[in-house]
């Protein structure tokens, strides 16, 4: 396929700008910014270009153009012309032979057939194999070690990436899809560990059954259990209520018995109390006061006679010794004259002694003094007797003169006392006071008979004996008729003792309810266990799904190893299969043309069949050299050989236009000279595009296009 | 939607059931992973959807067959649910029966027994067939619970010697057959119940298994509870003369199966849009990519599932597409190219594939190998 011309119109610089391409080697040449990468672009853009509106569009906007442009390329394949037009406003695009029967109308037919005719998979492919940007021999000639991977990637058939690198994207992508099969987030080791959990889940779950069948078989246990208790309790239950009425009934009778017969007592003793106030009825309550009276005087009259005697007494004691006191003061009298002798002796004496001691100074006068002193007081003393006995006298006279008086009054009293006694007696019409005091006595055993009769009723019942004793045994009637009717009510077999008799019974029954506890003690265990085992939620659930879960991402990563596995080993064919043959070709175009290129100095080339690192023979040094121990220059010319010879190996006779963005800079006069040699002799079985800022390759070139700074169009 | 069926009794008065059937409370849902939890929290909502709407319906029996619950052990707080449910129907005066199904595991180390013991009304049949007749509604009812075996086939047949009533009743759960010739014998025990209607239970999607003049149905779960296709609800059983069964939805969430064309999608964005348009909070989806794949068409399922399981309930993407051997333009690779080579590879893979599985899977390294060489590196 050549492309003979390409028109340009509201593309980038380009208002409407055309140029035709030689059949060989067409060199575009211009200054910078004078349009040749916008050519390039547009030969690009117009053969895989996909017209759509939208930023992408945008930049291709000619300057100061409200609408997208269009691009039209001419070809001539296998002997046909066709032309293709791309309208980047309208967004259409058509390829159509010159005679019309063979046309395209959508991007993706146009494509397909543009590659089919340059026997590349993709633009990227193009790109990368007949594009030689400048771009390319910089980073080559920046890092010499990347020769062999550049050319890796354009051999992969679409430039982009390296065999190499895919397959070790592969290889990481293996690795990690293996991690998560077996890794223990995800993979086997995880589901394991949730295996066991589901293990011990289901063991809790058939313990928890064999739970639920122990626990039922205690529940109806203890239902029979507890069935049989309250029989027994309610047999002996009947048993002791049955006993009780019998008791109660029992008893009943016997106070009826002791009832009836203290009624009888109380009669008996009603009757004796009748008879004992008719007997104190004969005794007024008049006569009792005059009895009474006559019995208060009768005391009276007995104090009285009583005081009497004693006062009597008193007198006759009292006047004797007013008869002695008579004689002493008689005595007194006798002895009164002697006294005033005496004490007129004393007086004497007196003067006489103290005459002397006053005026003689003599003793004897002092004793006469003192024996007149006390002649003189013995003498007074003397007649104070006859006062004193006097004194005494007169007293106990008034004495005996008062008692007198008192005797006299109480002789009167007595009178009086005896008086009243009489008037007394009279009046109960007693004969005498014994008489009175008899028939007093009588009445008095009565009253106290009467009290003793009363207090015997009231011990009897209460105070209305009769009526109390006949209420109770109404009430006792009344009872034992409902005892006796409630009886009836109690089953014939209850109302005897059980067999083994109640103690027995009870004891069956104690046993029982231990046994009851103990079983509800053991239904409270089953039920706590299972209350546990119940508390564990959707577990078992969870874990299914979670395994699931796993299984199916295992799985799905099981099948995206497999995936990855077989597209590892078709790749490592396919590059096996690619490589040597290719390798081979590779080798011996790339040395032709480095033979020319560096007129014959060099002319054997080797490549890496893994990284296909290039190696150069250098006869000189008889030996082969890694591009990176070679010069600049020539390791600039061997990668353009390299390329030159890929796009023969991969095109073979399809042969696409070679694009070269100023590929010779880098080389001096004379490399440059040997490598335009080379393109010229390229140019002749293929289209050839050279894209450069100096006017060197005119010479060779069958057609220059020259490109102006400004206003090309 | 009614569904009429002839018993030929010609019943005098009308009866009207109510039947719920594998409601799974408590199971698990291993296909919703880790949605499980909240899918069972939905389940008991159902649940309590269908006793309001039995309640409002006000029928004369409730029937309940199959799995009431989805575990043999249920925790206390899920029996205490059901019991509470249950009981709404009991505290109307409305029987209910109860057959249990396998996960109910009513033998001797029954579950749903003990849960609904002493509710009155309530009936949970043994494992040997039993009869409840009803007198006030003029109906008998005849059922059997799972034991550690499936229901005896012979029960069904055995239902017809028990008619004292006008109306006679069947309730019981199936071990579901798979296949068309399995499911003859079932029919001929179907018809030989004589039953005015047998309520079946034992498979989430809803069938009808009436045979000659017995209406048999298995309502079919009320909520998702597998990836079965197939709708379930509970059924409103109307027997008055002609038999009538009206499916009763109560439930949001369902399954569903797409399959989708990836050929049909230019870009796995477009695919992913696709599927994006089916997303439904309450749907657990698979995704089949099915059909023919372009070469260069990588789908990675595990990061569109990713991108997208949020749209849903949950979300399966099986990826069955290969691309066509007439799709491989080999041509279009440079033979020598290690492009080229790898498709010619892949090529003979494809031819050399002698299952689906193989072929898919070729299919997928012959996209994913393209895709890594031309630089679409999965992410």
């Amino acid at each position: 396929m050549t492309i003979t011309q390409i028109r340009l119109r509201r593309f980038k610089r380009f208002k409407d700008w055309s140029m035709t391409f030689a059949q060989g080697l067409t060199v575009v040449r211009g200054p910078n910014e004078a349009g040749k990468t916008t050519v390039m672009e547009a030969v690009i853009e117009g053969l895989f270009g996909t017209p759509a509106r939208g930023e992408a569009s945008a930049r291709m906007r000619s300057w100061g153009e409200q609408r997208l442009g269009e691009i039209t390329v001419e070809m001539q394949v296998k002997g046909s012309r066709y032309l293709l037009r791309k309208d980047l406003e309208a967004g259409t695009v058509l390829l159509q032979s010159e005679d019309g029967r063979d046309r395209a109308e959508t991007s993706r037919d146009v494509q397909k057939r543009l590659l089919e005719w340059i026997g590349l998979a993709s633009e990227a492919a193009y790109r990368a194999t007949a594009f030689v940007a400048q771009g390319d021999i910089a980073r080559v000639s920046e890092d010499r070690r990347l020769l062999g991977a550049h050319l890796s990637r354009i051999l992969s058939g679409a430039g982009v990436e390296s065999v190499q690198q895919s397959l070790q994207w592969l290889a990481d992508q293996r690795a990690r899809g293996a991690a998560t099969l077996t890794g223990a987030k995800g993979g086997a080791d995880r589901i394991a560990d949730l295996r066991t959990q589901q293990t011990s889940q289901r063991q809790r779950e058939e313990r928890a059954q064999r739970h639920r069948v122990e626990l039922r078989e205690v529940v109806r246990r203890l239902e029979e259990i507890e069935r049989d208790a309250a029989d027994k309790t309610e047999l002996v239950r009947t048993a002791r209520w049955a006993a009780d009425l019998q008791r109660r009934e029992q008893a009943l009778i016997e106070e009826e018995a002791a009832t009836k017969e203290h009624l009888g007592r109380a009669e008996g003793l009603l009757a004796r109390l009748a008879k004992l106030d008719g007997d104190l009825g004969e005794f007024s309550s008049q006569q009792e006061a005059l009895i009474a009276e006559l019995f208060h005087a009768r005391r009276q009259h007995l104090q009285l006679e009583s005081n009497l005697a004693a006062a009597r007494e008193q007198a006759g004691k009292e006047e004797r010794n007013l008869e002695h006191l008579a004689t002493r003061h008689a005595n007194a009298m006798s002895t009164g004259g002697m006294g005033w002798t005496l004490a007129g002796s004393g007086a004497i004496l007196l003067v006489g002694g103290g005459l002397i001691v006053w005026f003689l100074h003599h003793w004897i006068g002092w004793v006469l003094l003192a024996l007149g002193a006390i002649a003189t007081v013995f003498g007074l003393r003397l007649r104070a007797r006859i006062s004193e006995a006097g004194a005494d006298y007169r007293q106990q006279e008034q004495r005996v003169l008062d008692l007198r008086r008192r005797i006299d009054i109480m002789e009167r009293q007595l009178g009086e006392a005896q008086e009243m006694v009489t008037s007394r007696l009279r009046a109960v019409g007693g004969t005498s006071l014994e008489d009175v005091e008899r028939r007093f006595s009588t009445y008095m055993d009565l009253l106290r008979e009467r009290e003793e009769v009363r207090a015997s009723l009231r011990q009897v019942r209460g105070a209305d004996p009769k009526a109390a004793l006949e209420g109770r045994l109404r009430e006792i009637a009344e009872e034992l008729s409902s005892i006796r009717a409630t009886m009836e009510t109690v089953p014939k077999g209850a109302r005897r003792s059980p067999p083994g008799g109640v103690e027995q019974v009870e004891q069956q029954s104690k046993q029982l309810s231990a046994e009851v506890q103990d079983l509800r003690e053991k239904r409270a265990r089953l039920e706590g266990v299972l209350d546990e085992l119940r508390e564990r939620g959707d577990e078992v659930a969870r874990l299914e799904e979670e395994i699931a879960s796993l299984q199916a991402r295992s799985a799905r990563a099981r099948q995206a190893l497999e995936i990855l596995n077989q597209t590892a080993r078709m790749l490592e064919e396919a590059r096996t299969q690619s490589v040597y043959p290719a390798r081979e070709l590779l080798e011996r175009r790339a040395g032709e043309y480095l033979s020319q290129a560096t007129n014959g100095v060099y002319s054997r080339v080797a490549l890496d069949e893994r990284a296909l690192r290039p190696q150069v023979w250098v006869p000189v040094a008889g030996t082969w050299k890694d591009a990176s121990e070679l010069s600049q220059g020539t390791s600039d010319q061997l990668y353009l050989c390299l390329r030159l010879a890929l796009l023969d190996v991969l095109t073979a006779d399809r042969k696409p236009p070679l694009f070269l963005d100023e590929p010779l800079a880098h080389l001096d006069e004379e490399r440059r000279r040997a490598m335009l040699h080379l393109l010229g002799t390229a140019a002749k079985d293929r289209q050839v595009v050279l894209f450069t800022c100096w006017p060197d390759y005119d010479q060779v070139a069958e057609r220059v296009v020259v490109l102006e700074r400004a206003g090309a169009a | 939607m009614a569904i009429s069926g002839s018993t030929g009794l010609r019943p005098r008065s009308s009866l009207t059931l109510y039947h719920l059937a594998d409601v799974r409370l408590g199971g698990a849902f291993p296909f919703l992973g880790e949605g499980g939890a909240a899918h069972r929290t939905q389940v008991r909502e159902t649940f309590v959807r269908a006793v309001d709407q039995g309640l409002d319906l006000a029928p004369s029996v409730v029937l309940i067959t199959g799995n009431l619950f989805g575990t043999s052990f249920p925790p206390r707080d899920l029996s205490e649910f059901a019991r509470t449910q249950v009981g709404r129907f009991a505290a109307q005066s409305i029987p209910v029966f109860v057959a249990a199904g396998p996960l109910d595991a009513i033998s001797d180390k029954t579950y749903a027994a003990g849960a609904l013991t002493d509710l009155e009304r309530v009936n949970v049949f043994p494992i040997t067939p039993k009869v409840v007749p009803l007198p006030e509604l003029d109906v008998s009812v005849v059922g059997v619970s799972w034991a550690s075996a499936s229901v005896q086939p012979d029960f069904l047949a055995s239902i017809a010697s028990h008619r004292t009533n006008r109306y006679l009743v069947g309730a019981c759960c199936l071990q579901w057959p798979e296949t068309d010739y399995a499911a003859k014998p079932l029919g001929r025990q179907v018809a030989a119940s004589g039953a005015n209607y047998l309520a079946l239970g034992g498979t989430p999607v809803r069938q009808d298994l009436s045979a000659e003049k017995v209406t048999a149905w298995c309502p079919g779960a009320p909520e998702l509870a597998g990836l079965d296709e197939g709708e379930g609800s509970p059924l409103l059983v109307k027997l008055d003369g002609d038999v009538q069964v009206t499916p009763k939805p109560v439930a949001r969430r369902r399954a569903a199966l797409f399959t989708l064309q990836p050929q049909a999608y230019a870009t796995t964005e477009d695919l992913a849009g696709a599927i994006r348009a089916l997303g439904n909070p309450n749907l657990a989806a698979v995704i089949r990519l099915t059909g023919h794949s372009r070469i260069n068409q990588w789908i990675d399922t595990e990061d569109l599932r990713e991108r997208l399981a949020r749209e849903f309930l949950s979300l399966d993407i099986i990826d069955e597409s290969w691309p066509s051997l007439e799709d491989v333009d080999a041509a279009v690779y440079p033979e020598l190219s290690v492009a080229g080579r790898y498709v010619s590879v892949a090529r003979a893979e494809l031819e050399r594939a002698t299952g689906d599985e193989a072929r898919r899977r070729a299919g997928a390294a012959l996209r994913l190998g393209l895709a890594l060489l031309e630089g679409r590196r999965p992410s």
